[in-house]
């Protein structure tokens, strides 16, 4: 709202005008969303080499990127190299790669647990962003009546520096010796090293000079590393061989070993002498460090037979064993079968329009080990405190219940395909059914309260979820004449189902203000949105009368007209946690891609648009936007909320009922379906003399990112980015649910792409 | 040379075998101790029993909802336009099961009684270390402060939810939670734990500052009976107390630079410059440094000033009471580093004509910049002559100018007249209802005095207080859901 609305909005809907003696004029508004977002530059340069004889091969190159974010002082910058080369020499096979990268961030910062568009969407819009009068150069709010939660996200973002940088190294080398013709032992070795700094310095600041609601009288300084290494050596006998022709085998066993070590360092500290040095000292210093190791070994055997590439017959069996797991359940077993019929081959189908058509099925055992390291061990935390007279006394308590019999979640995948080529390739597609079992579900299930554990939950094998579907592709292509153009439609629909969650009754996903957002229960998806259903708003006393039954307590009923309607579901006239039910499902009915591309001549042309359809969101910005819980700056749609019958169905009065904004309700719910065009691409190839002499090609394009979404969804980007939460390392927790993520930028960008 | 060939063949292969070696597998957490050679020394077992006085910094407890809590539901406070819901819920005891800070104090008790029950639990390993390394008496000073805190836990818990989980052992392995037990069952352990605790623990000034102590013990037993109005067992306790007595000025119970003082029995303890990192996400492990609390801050009338002293608590103050300029500040008043201040906020947004002086730093400082490093004065002595007045006056057979007495040494140091001899029973407890709203204004004490009395009904008539449900919270949803020996049926009255 502008300020002039937003004044407006305080005086009817809380009965009072905050000012400042720094007030601007009603028609002066500072508009915060637009002062923190911009369009930002983005460069891009790769250059690569390649080349090779007949006993060798390589290739080189390198890129640089440095992109703008679209929040001010944000960005992204990248340095890679990359060297591949292969050598033959006899019976010996020698390679390596070698990728080297140098990564400079500059993120979008958030604060007391509020992301930045939350405090752009809740600054008074009546304030000037900066005033020279305050320490730093800022204003905040001033006046305690909307002056709390939303700081100026001005300062938020730009006061000071945060800078994530990390280098990584991934290098590989093998060997391989062919003993016999078709017998090759091969011995890979492959390392990663990976270091990441984040650096971050808040100097002192105050932003009102007059309340200092939000101040800071010291600096504060960040400094956290981290370094991975891992290490991964691969022995393999690989044995090829056709017996009578027809009779093709392909043999192999392997063994393997990986060993991954993270070490953490995370420091902070205050400085209230000066703003002047950027490092951690020892003036009300926090240290930490971890160590953590992750190991796995496993071996596998596999067959691969065909005969005259008509009949196909795979098998493998795969045993692994991964140092998250307890001693007893440590190793896991996972088998799978494939056979393909490739029909084309047959007498009956030769000579006709099909090149191919292949029937295919294949079952199989996978095994999941992704949960943190050390679940299986009781251990102990030591860093909880307690000041005794002059001194921070250290104390030391039990960290979780151990689960020593941790094992393997299972997946049972079946499937069975038909794919098929028509007319000279020209018509291609492809049919499948899945049907995928997931047992012994690991899950983090949650512990009484009462048994004071300090973790809250236990790492578990809960249960089990079955998930089936069919995807269907269809392409066309014509490559010949000056105009060729092809076109790939995939569709894909699926369903997921939990079975069986042993003994727990349901589990949480994502939560908002204490409360689940999303949960698992048996017979429902996984998270699923639970919450209270709702019906309107309530027009007139008689409404409410109707539905609730309440008691007159001092003259005041609760819920009143003006407030939402919630479904009562059991009829019993009360609101309470026994009415909440399924309000949606994150899971789409239908996902969809379309590709296309055509070249006549120098000009080429590629389109790419996906989509979902039938998706539901958890839009948590809505609770800002139209919340009301307090008087903070909103969205406009405020300013249509109800203030007598008839005003309003959908946006309720101001400071109503708590229950109007604070309980999970489909009133957060939005359809997430979206259509976008996630890349439309036009080159041209120029085809000038002159210019053979120095290039090979010579191709100009402009391209075009995430240019066109169609979605009736409110929020910032309806393909939700990554979480902003980290649900204990859980990010599937946070399925469905916007909490002012950072949208996909679009983005236009202007190539030359040369070859030498 | 098709010797050689099979002799790769098979060094290959061994090669492959060999390459994994199982030991790897076995790994041991290198960031964690381990519970199976823990307790070896007397610095390990006096950090787990440091660890059970962190619960009470949480954000559930005293670093945020405490004091929003008690002070809201006693109406001690009002509500400015501000104040969050989930603390206005207080205020209109609105809240519901699914009310976040009402389960952080549920799970911030529970976490305190478990980490103590690792202490008393592990008393047979405790014992087997040399005395050399530990002496007996250092021992049992351990389990005694365990027990202590064992106590004060299910206190808070008892008096807030009634019958609830009674939790004497570790978990067990399955990770089943525990049914509820009567409220009288509660109340007999607490009162055997702080029977344990007195005889073991140190006499104040011998021990450090901030730990239980004997006077602590006795104090809070003597509290505990006369919530059981067992009047004559409290006094046994309150008049073994020995060495304490009320401070000269009523205002050095509430400055960080007089803490600890000659009235001070037990306190909250906090200490800013320990580090303040933690503050945000402490809302019921106690982890991490969150030495500060949020109190200054919250009620605060020069920083967010979320509540002010209500009209109904400013009235209450007679003519000439000394400390209603020491609670609170009006319009006119100074304050800031050397008084150079003046006040000027009132009337607030939410209508409140005054601000709380008490445990806000505007003695000295223009602003709390969040963290405040003031302790709370759990029990002090002037609440002791005041329960001590009532157990007399209420006890068979007691003697009212006795209790009288007790009252007017409080009212002494207010600078007010003492109360006359003869008064009737009725009378003298008329009489402690007052002096203990002014006395303990906004120390977190009056929503348990006017339940315990049975006259909330009547004190909070002009509110949405009801009788038969609001004396005690709702059992939170999350316990309810996560626990299988309690189920919706096991809910408090009412929600």
């Amino acid at each position: 709202m502008d300020t002039q609305q937003y004044l407006q909005y305080a005086q009817d809907a809380f009965g009072f005008t905050p000012t400042s003696a720094l007030s601007q004029s009603n028609s002066n508004t500072t508009d915060f969303q637009d002062a923190l977002f911009r369009t930002g530059v983005m460069q891009k340069v790769d250059f690569g080499l390649s080349g090779g004889g007949e006993n060798n091969n390589y290739r080189f190159s390198a890129g640089y990127m440095d992109q703008e974010g679209a929040i001010i002082e944000t960005g992204f910058q990248r340095f890679s190299f990359r060297a591949n080369s292969n050598f033959t020499v006899g019976k010996f096979n020698f390679g390596e790669t070698m990728a080297v990268s140098f990564q400079t961030q500059n993120p979008e910062r958030n604060l007391g647990d509020r992301s930045l568009l939350e405090h752009a969407i809740k600054a008074a819009p009546y304030l000037p962003i900066y005033n020279p009068n305050n320490l730093q150069g800022f204003q905040g709010p001033n006046n305690d009546a909307d002056g709390q939660d939303g700081e100026n996200p001005i300062r938020v973002q730009t006061l000071g520096e945060h800078i994530n940088k990390s280098s990584a190294v991934l290098g590989s080398i093998f060997g391989e010796f062919e003993i016999i013709d078709g017998l090759k032992f091969k011995s890979q070795v492959g390392l990663e090293y990976r270091n990441a700094n984040t650096n971050i310095f808040v100097p002192s600041y105050n932003d009102d000079s007059e309340g200092a609601t939000h101040s800071s009288d010291f600096a504060t300084i960040t400094k956290n590393s981290s370094l991975r290494k891992s290490i991964t050596i691969t022995n393999s006998l690989n044995y090829t061989f056709s017996l009578s022709d027809k009779h093709n085998f392909d043999v192999l066993v392997l063994a393997e070993k990986q060993e991954t070590i993270d070490e953490l360092l995370n420091s902070n500290s205050q400085n209230p002498i000066t703003n002047d040095l950027n490092q951690v000292s020892s003036e009300k210093a926090f240290l930490q460090s971890f160590t953590y190791e992750y190991n796995r070994l496993g071996y596998l055997g596999r067959l691969n037979y065909n005969f005259d590439q008509k009949y196909i017959f795979a098998a493998s069996i795969r045993h692994d064993a991964s140092s998250r797991f307890g001693e007893n359940n440590r190793w896991g077993t996972f088998p799978s079968v494939a056979l393909g019929w490739n029909i084309a081959k047959e007498n009956f189908l030769t000579d006709t329009a099909f090149n191919t058509l292949k029937l295919r099925g294949s079952w199989g055992i996978t095994g999941n080990d992704r949960i943190n390291n050390y679940q299986y061990s009781a251990t102990l935390l030591s860093d909880f405190f307690y000041p005794f007279g002059d001194t921070l006394a250290t104390g030391t308590t039990a960290g979780g219940l151990a689960n020593p019999d941790l094992k393997w979640e299972e997946t049972t995948m079946m499937n069975i395909g038909l794919d098929f080529e028509l007319f000279d390739s020209k018509l291609t597609g492809a049919v499948e059914y899945f049907n995928n079992t997931s047992d012994d579900l690991l899950m983090s299930r949650p512990l009484a309260g009462s048994l004071g554990i300090h973790s809250g939950s236990v790492t578990e094998n809960v249960g089990s979820v079955e998930t089936n579907g069919v995807e269907f592709s269809l392409g066309y292509n014509d490559y010949d004449g000056d105009f060729t153009w092809s076109a790939n439609l995939n569709l894909g629909t699926s369903t997921n189902e939990v079975k069986s969650l042993g003994s727990n009754e349901s589990l949480s996903g994502g939560t908002f203000e204490s409360q689940d957002i999303s949960r698992i229960e048996v017979g429902e998806p996984l998270f699923f949105f639970f919450g209270y259903e709702t019906d309107g708003i309530y027009q007139t006393r008689a409404e409410v009368d109707a539905n609730l039954n309440q008691t007159l307590v001092d003259g005041e009923f609760p819920v009143n007209p003006g407030d939402i309607r919630f479904v009562d579901q059991n009829g019993d006239g009360q609101i309470n946690a026994d009415d909440r039910v399924k309000i949606g499902n994150p899971y789409p009915d239908f996902t969809y891609g379309l590709n296309l591309n055509a070249n006549y001549k120098q000009l080429d042309l590629n389109l790419f648009i996906s989509g979902v359809s039938g998706v539901d969101v958890y839009n948590t910005n809505i609770y800002d936007l139209e919340g009301m819980p307090r008087l903070f700056n909103a969205g406009t749609n405020v300013l249509n909320r109800w203030t007598g019958p008839g005003t309003s169905n959908s946006v309720p009065a101001a400071g109503g009922n708590d229950q109007n904004f604070n309980s999970i309700s489909d009133r957060f719910v939005e359809d997430g379906s979206f259509t976008r065009l996630k890349n439309i691409t036009l080159g041209y190839t120029l085809d000038n003399p002159a210019l053979d002499d120095y290039f090979s090609k010579c191709r100009i394009y402009i391209s075009g990112q995430n240019l066109i979404t169609i979605s009736d969804y409110s929020g910032l980007d309806p393909e939700i980015g990554n979480p902003l939460t980290n649900n204990g390392g859980n990010s599937q927790y946070e399925l469905g649910i916007d909490r002012g993520n950072y949208p996909q930028p679009k983005s236009v960008l202007l190539g030359v792409q040369l070859s030498f | 040379m098709k010797r050689n060939k099979i002799l790769v063949t098979v060094i290959a292969t061994i090669g492959l075998v060999l390459s994994c070696n199982e030991d790897s597998l076995e790994l041991t957490n290198p960031n964690e101790l381990s519970p199976d050679t823990f307790f070896t020394n007397s610095t390990q077992v006096q950090s787990a029993v440091n660890a059970v006085y962190s619960n009470l910094q949480t954000q559930g407890l005293y670093s945020r909802h405490m004091f929003f809590m008690m002070d809201n539901m006693a109406h001690e406070n009002g509500g400015n336009n501000q104040l969050e819901a989930d603390k206005r819920q207080y205020l209109d005891f609105s809240f519901d099961a699914s009310h976040g800070a009402i389960g952080a104090y549920w799970e911030s008790c529970y976490r305190g009684i478990n980490k103590a029950n690792f202490v008393i639990e592990n008393s047979a390993k405790i014992d087997e270390i040399l005395p050399s390394q530990m002496s007996d008496a250092l021992k049992q000073k351990a389990i005694g402060e365990a027990k202590f805190l064992r106590a004060l836990f299910h206190f808070f818990i008892v008096t807030r939810y009634g019958d609830a989980p009674l939790v004497t052992t570790l978990p067990p392995d399955d990770g089943s939670g525990p049914g509820k037990s009567p409220s009288s069952e509660i109340y007999a352990q607490i009162i055997k734990d702080l029977q344990d605790a007195i005889p073991v623990l140190k006499v104040k000034g011998e021990e450090e500052n901030g730990r239980a102590t004997k006077g602590a013990a006795q104090a809070l037993l003597g509290k505990v009976y006369l919530f059981l109005e067992q009047y004559d067992d409290a006094l046994v306790q309150f008049n073994a107390l020995n060495g304490y007595k009320l401070e000269d000025n009523y205002f050095d119970n509430f400055m960080e630079e007089t803490e600890h003082g000659d009235e001070s029995i037990f306190e909250i303890e906090y200490n800013d410059d320990f580090g303040t990192s933690a503050q945000w996400n402490s809302d019921r492990s106690g982890q991490g440094p969150n030495e500060a609390t949020f109190r200054g801050q919250e009620y605060g009338f020069n920083d967010w000033f979320n509540v002010f002293p209500s009209d109904d608590l400013l009235e209450e103050y007679e003519i000439g009471d000394i400390r209603f300029e020491q609670t609170f500040y009006v319009n006119g008043d100074t304050f800031g580093p050397d008084g150079s201040l003046t006040v000027d906020a009132f009337p607030s947004n939410g209508g409140g004509n005054a601000g709380w002086s008490k445990y806000n730093n505007y003695y000295k400082d223009a602003n709390e910049d969040q963290t405040s490093g003031i302790n709370f004065k759990y029990l002090r002595y002037a609440d002791v002559l005041l329960m001590m007045a009532e157990c007399e006056s209420m006890r068979p057979g007691g003697d009212q100018d006795v209790a009288i007495g007790y009252i007017n040494e409080v009212r002494e140091r207010a600078m007010l007249a003492p109360l006359p001899t003869g008064l009737s029973k009725a009378e003298v407890f008329e009489a402690l209802v007052h002096e203990r709203k002014v006395e303990l204004a906004g120390e977190q004490t009056r929503f348990n005095d006017i339940i315990r009395w049975g006259i909330a009904g009547t004190e909070l008539a002009n509110t949405q207080f009801q009788e038969g449900k609001h004396e005690l919270l709702p059992i939170p949803q999350g316990e309810i859901d996560a626990n299988i020996n309690i189920s919706a049926a096991d809910q408090n009255a009412g929600y």
